[in-house]
Parts: structure tokens; C-alpha cells; sequence
């Protein structure tokens, strides 16, 4: 994965303005062949900017990028043969039927494999006779997915591909990812919910305010992985009995009510939790600001 | 790079825009040419219409005579097909690349293998058929009521140049709303000037002939300037007014695809 004929998206020094927004500034990454690349961040961080300018539908103030060694710009013709996109704001002609659109689409790619659109459709679970205006989102964003999917392209670029599918459709979701990098092609997908990136990407890079943070694997940046904790119990709850286990931190307690972080094993917090009358949990995922502040200890805040 | 797909895919999605269109300015010619019996004895009409505001309402008239089957229907068709076919340009213009734009539709076409300026000339051949599918509907109306109408005495094939006369000004005002909508990146304000220019045009024209001084010195804005139906039924197409709009429609098509080639698509 470090030969150089393997980098399949090279970014360099990307900087994007509108007007005085500076949406991406600065921006290098390599992306490289056969590996699910998560784009992490907020809202408004950067990564459709970012999406958009790789798809040659907007141009950059300074920078480059190439795709296959080819330019996005010059070459987006020749290129866009290999692409696969699903932009996050989807929009379909809601005049054609999922057919017609389909072979509207694939008529530009000069021709469209019926039979392998059938499959996905059916995978899916989705009705490709019905017209796009019919559709309700989750089965716009499926006919989304069909269209990026239907020429087995070398690359999927996919603007928060999971928004609005719903927990089953997301699940084959992630089975069609991990058969596209099994067959050696590359995804690069965007995603402001750490949970699912952790669960399908090889590496993440993680955008924000228009900077790219961190690249990492994914295995690294689940070392400083943390859940938040609460329990409510009918007794009082000594805080000290929590503080004292290892991998747990920032305990606070309210009335019989105990909430902290943990990270690492459960074990031991099931177990001191056992010693009181638990009425109710919960375990929830960090935000990503949460992660961040994490990963570097706060220092980056700005 | 494939060929044809969005030109026939805008056809097909033309199809109901040319019924439409194309019967109603058949009707409208039908109309027209079946009431001319009714005036084509009243001489005192042109005794009238010689007076300064008379001559307002019926601008394009030239050296004809009103009761003449040109000088009729010079005015009281070819007056109002072309503003009827500008609307319809204009409308069509819009739609080439704002309307996806404004969609969003234009994210997923523009990331197939398409170049954008391919996307302008396959909509924009797809509208010269559809203009001229409109126009052979209008034929058609205008042509069966010359056939009901002995009196009406003029030729149908001087009737299909005049109406084909109507093509480069069309394609103008479709152009002019094109090229407006890949600058300004507004469809409303590409679109309020567009329109804003066929009823200048109109108003130039027809206040132009009324006060020849004043308005009449900026009448060669205005597209009917360029437009002389009546004349061209009488005595067939004038090549110099054609070949001069279209001139000016491919400048501005080329300067469109220019533009739209180097700009950021709207999200
Ligand atoms: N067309 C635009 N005009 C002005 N600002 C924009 C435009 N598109 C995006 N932005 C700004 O650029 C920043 C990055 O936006 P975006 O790339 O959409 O972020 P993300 O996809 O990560 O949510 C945001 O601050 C957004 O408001
Ligand atoms: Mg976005």
C-alpha cells in the first residue's frame, strides 16, 4: 500500500474560498488503492468542498488533486469513466422512473449492466418501476447508491453515503463496501458519525474547519476511544467507588444518578455498578468534538 | 464520450412542451387567418392606420397594405408568434443549465463521463427540433385555414419562411436567458432580464414607429428590427436580417459555454 502506483487520490496543498469563508485551506492527503478512507468532521468542515473540487464541479483557489495520476480538472472526461459518486445533497430527475434514470445514466457511461442493477436493486429492497417523485427519501438515497454502484467504478466517492438509510439498508450498505474493496477498488467516503467509519473504513481522515487534523487507522484512533456512562440507581452512589477503576475518568454525580467516560474494559465497571441498584443505563458514543479533544489532549482547540 | 444520450433524453422530455406550444400557436394562426374575410373589404382601415398611433399598433406592417393577406397576418399573427416563441426561448434557456442547476440534478450528469460544454450544445440542438417542431405544428394550423379560406391568397411556402423566419429570434431569446443564467447564476434574475428584453423590444418597436425621432433612433435594439414578417411573405426570406441574428446568437452561445465551462456549480 506505499507504492506509489498505488495512491489513487493525491491531494495537493487543495485551498478552497468563497468569498472571505475559507472552506478548505491547505489541504495534502494521499488516498491509495483498495482501502475505505473515511472523511471525518463536523458540519460545514469541508469534506462536499472538498467532494466537489475532486469531481471537477467546483474549482479550487489554489492547490491540485489527480485521481488515477490523472488531473480532476483536465482530465474529469476520462476520469469520471472510472467514478462513482453520491453526492450528500442528492438530487434525481423526479420525472423518470428508477429504469429509465438508471439507463439515462448508464447511456452516458455507454451502457448500463442490467442484470447487476437488478441485483443491487433487489439487495437493496427498492422498486425500480415507480417514478423518482414517488420515492421517499431513504429510497432516493438507495437509487443514489445504484447509480454510483452500476459501472463497478475504480473509485466510489460518496458524500455521507448512510444519511437517511435506515439501520437494515445501512447494513448491506456496509457488505457492498467491503465487496468493493475486497475486489481492490477504493472508497472514499465522508461521514460525520465516528461510529460507522470505525465500523467499515481502513483509515480516517478527520477534517475541521477546513484543516485536515489527523490521518489516521482506524486501530489508532480507537486507542483513545471512550463511551460516556450513566447509570441511575435507587442508593447513593459514591463517586470514589467509580474514580478508582482504571479507564474511567470525569465522574460527576447527581443525586443517585452517576455518569462518567470510560474507556478500555468493562468488566470491572459492570461489577463495582453491581453493587448498587441500578434502575436504568445508558452508554452513549462520544461527539466527534469529544474525540478530538481526546486525541490531543485539547491542545488543538480553537 | 457518448453522443446523443442527453440530446434525446431533453427531446423525450420536451414532448408534452411541444404539444402544447405547437397547438396553441396553430390555433392562434388558425384563428387568425380565418377571421381575415371579415376586414380584407374594409379599405377605410388603411386610412385609418395611416395616423402616428395607428401606426403603433401595427408596426411591422412596411410598405403593405393591412387588408392584404401579408399585411394581415404580418400583423395580427407574426406580431405575436415571435413574442409567444421568445417567452418560450427564454423559458427553455433557463432550463439548459440553471434548471438543473437549481434541481441539483446537475451534480450526478456532470460526474458521468459528459463535458459540460456537451451538455449545453445536446439541449441546445434539442431545442432547434423542438422549435421547429412547434413551427411545423403552426404551419399546419395556419396552412389548413388557408385552404378554407379562398380569399386568403398567399402561399404556403412563403408562409412556412416567414414562419421559419421566426427561428433566429427564438434561438436568440433562448441564448440571451442561457448565457444570462451562466453569469449570473440567479435563474430569476437571468430570467427577469431576459424577459425584461422581449417586452423592450416590443415596446421599442411599437413606440419607435409611432415617434421615429425620440424611441424610433434606438429601434435597432429591439429584436422585431430584424424581424419583417410581412415582407418576408410577400417576397420570401431576407438573409441578411437571418444571418445577422444568428451571428449574434452563436456569439452569445459560445461565450455561455465559455463561462459555464469556468465556473463553480451551485450546490
Ligand atoms: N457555495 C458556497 N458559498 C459560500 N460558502 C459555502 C459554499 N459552500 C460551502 N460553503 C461554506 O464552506 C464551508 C464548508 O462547507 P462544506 O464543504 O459543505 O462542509 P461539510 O460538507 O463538511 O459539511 C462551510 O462553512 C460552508 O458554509
Ligand atoms: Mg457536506
Amino acid at each position: 500500500m506505499n507504492a506509489s502506483q498505488d495512491v489513487v487520490i493525491h491531494i495537493e496543498h487543495l485551498t478552497k474560498h468563497y468569498g472571505k469563508v475559507v472552506a478548505l485551506n491547505d489541504l495534502n492527503l494521499d488516498v491509495y488503492r483498495g482501502e475505505i478512507f473515511g472523511y471525518l468532521g463536523p458540519n460545514g468542515a469541508g469534506k462536499t468542498t472538498t467532494i466537489r473540487i475532486l469531481l471537477d464541479l467546483i474549482r479550487p483557489t489554489a492547490g491540485r488533486a489527480t485521481i488515477f495520476g490523472l488531473d480532476v480538472h483536465r482530465d474529469s472526461v476520462r476520469l469520471h469513466q472510472r467514478l462513482g459518486n453520491l453526492p450528500g445533497e442528492l438530487a434525481l430527475w423526479e420525472h423518470l422512473t428508477g429504469w429509465e434514470l438508471v439507463r439515462y445514466l448508464g447511456g452516458l457511461r455507454g451502457g448500463v449492466d442490467e442484470r447487476y442493477v437488478g441485483e443491487l436493486a433487489e439487495r437493496l429492497d427498492l422498486d425500480m418501476t415507480r417514478k423518482v417523485k414517488t420515492y421517499s427519501s431513504g429510497m432516493k438515497r438507495k437509487l443514489g447508491l445504484i447509480q454510483a454502484l452500476m459501472h463497478r467504478p475504480d473509485l466510489l466517492i460518496l458524500d455521507e453515503p448512510t444519511n437517511g438509510l435506515d439501520p437494515l439498508v445501512q447494513q448491506t450498505f456496509y457488505k457492498l463496501m467491503d465487496e468493493v474493496r475486497d475486489e481492490g477498488r477504493t472508497v472514499f467516503m465522508s461521514s460525520h458519525n465516528l461510529p460507522e467509519v470505525e465500523h467499515i473504513c481502513d483509515r480516517v481522515g478527520i477534517l475541521r474547519q477546513g484543516h485536515l487534523k489527523a490521518v489516521e487507522r482506524i486501530g489508532d484512533l480507537k486507542k483513545v476511544r471512550f463511551r460516556w456512562m450513566t447509570l441511575r440507581t435507587d442508593d447513593h452512589v459514591d463517586p470514589a467507588a467509580f474514580e478508582a477503576l482504571e479507564g474511567v475518568s470525569d465522574v460527576t454525580t447527581h443525586n443517585g444518578t452517576v455518569r462518567f467516560k470510560v474507556s478500555g474494559e468493562l468488566d470491572p465497571v459492570i461489577k463495582t455498578a453491581a453493587r448498587y441498584h441500578v434502575v436504568d443505563m445508558s452508554y452513549e458514543e462520544p461527539s466527534l468534538e469529544e474525540i478530538f479533544l481526546t486525541y490531543y489532549g485539547g491542545e488543538e482547540q480553537q | 464520450m457518448n453522443f446523443g444520450v442527453i440530446f434525446r433524453r431533453k427531446l423525450r422530455d420536451s414532448r408534452r412542451s411541444i404539444l402544447g406550444w405547437g397547438i396553441g400557436l396553430a390555433l392562434l394562426g388558425f384563428y387568425v387567418a380565418v377571421v381575415y374575410p371579415l376586414i380584407q373589404g374594409l379599405e377605410e382601415i388603411n386610412q385609418l392606420l395611416e395616423s402616428p398611433v395607428f401606426q403603433a399598433l401595427v408596426p411591422n406592417l412596411g410598405e403593405l397594405d393591412y387588408t392584404s393577406p401579408a399585411g394581415f397576418l404580418g400583423v395580427e399573427f407574426f406580431t405575436w408568434a415571435p413574442l409567444v416563441l421568445a417567452v418560450f426561448g427564454v423559458m427553455y434557456g433557463l432550463g439548459i443549465v440553471a434548471g438543473e442547476e437549481d434541481q441539483g440534478t446537475l451534480d450526478i450528469l456532470l460526474s458521468t463521463p459528459v463535458p459540460r460544454w456537451l451538455v449545453i450544445i445536446e439541449k441546445y440542438l434539442a431545442l432547434i427540433v423542438v422549435v421547429l417542431l412547434i413551427m411545423a405544428m403552426t404551419w399546419v394550423g395556419i396552412a389548413v385555414a388557408v385552404v378554407l379560406t379562398p380569399d386568403l391568397a398567399i402561399s404556403l411556402g412563403r408562409l412556412a419562411e416567414a414562419i421559419f423566419y421566426m427561428l433566429p429570434v427564438t434561438l436568440l431569446m433562448a441564448t440571451l436567458a442561457l448565457f444570462l443564467s451562466t453569469v449570473l447564476r440567479s435563474r430569476g434574475q437571468a430570467g427577469g432580464i431576459a424577459a425584461a428584453f422581449i417586452v423592450a423590444s416590443y415596446f421599442l418597436n411599437s413606440l419607435g414607429a409611432m415617434a421615429p425621432d425620440t424611441v424610433g433612433r434606438f429601434r435597432w435594439l429591439s429584436f422585431y428590427n430584424y424581424y419583417d414578417a410581412a415582407a418576408v411573405l410577400k417576397n420570401g426570406l431576407i438573409w441578411g436580417d437571418f444571418l445577422l441574428l444568428s451571428a449574434v446568437t452563436l456569439v452569445l452561445l459560445v461565450l455561455s459555454i465559455f463561462f459555464f465551462e469556468r465556473r463553480d456549480l451551485l450546490v
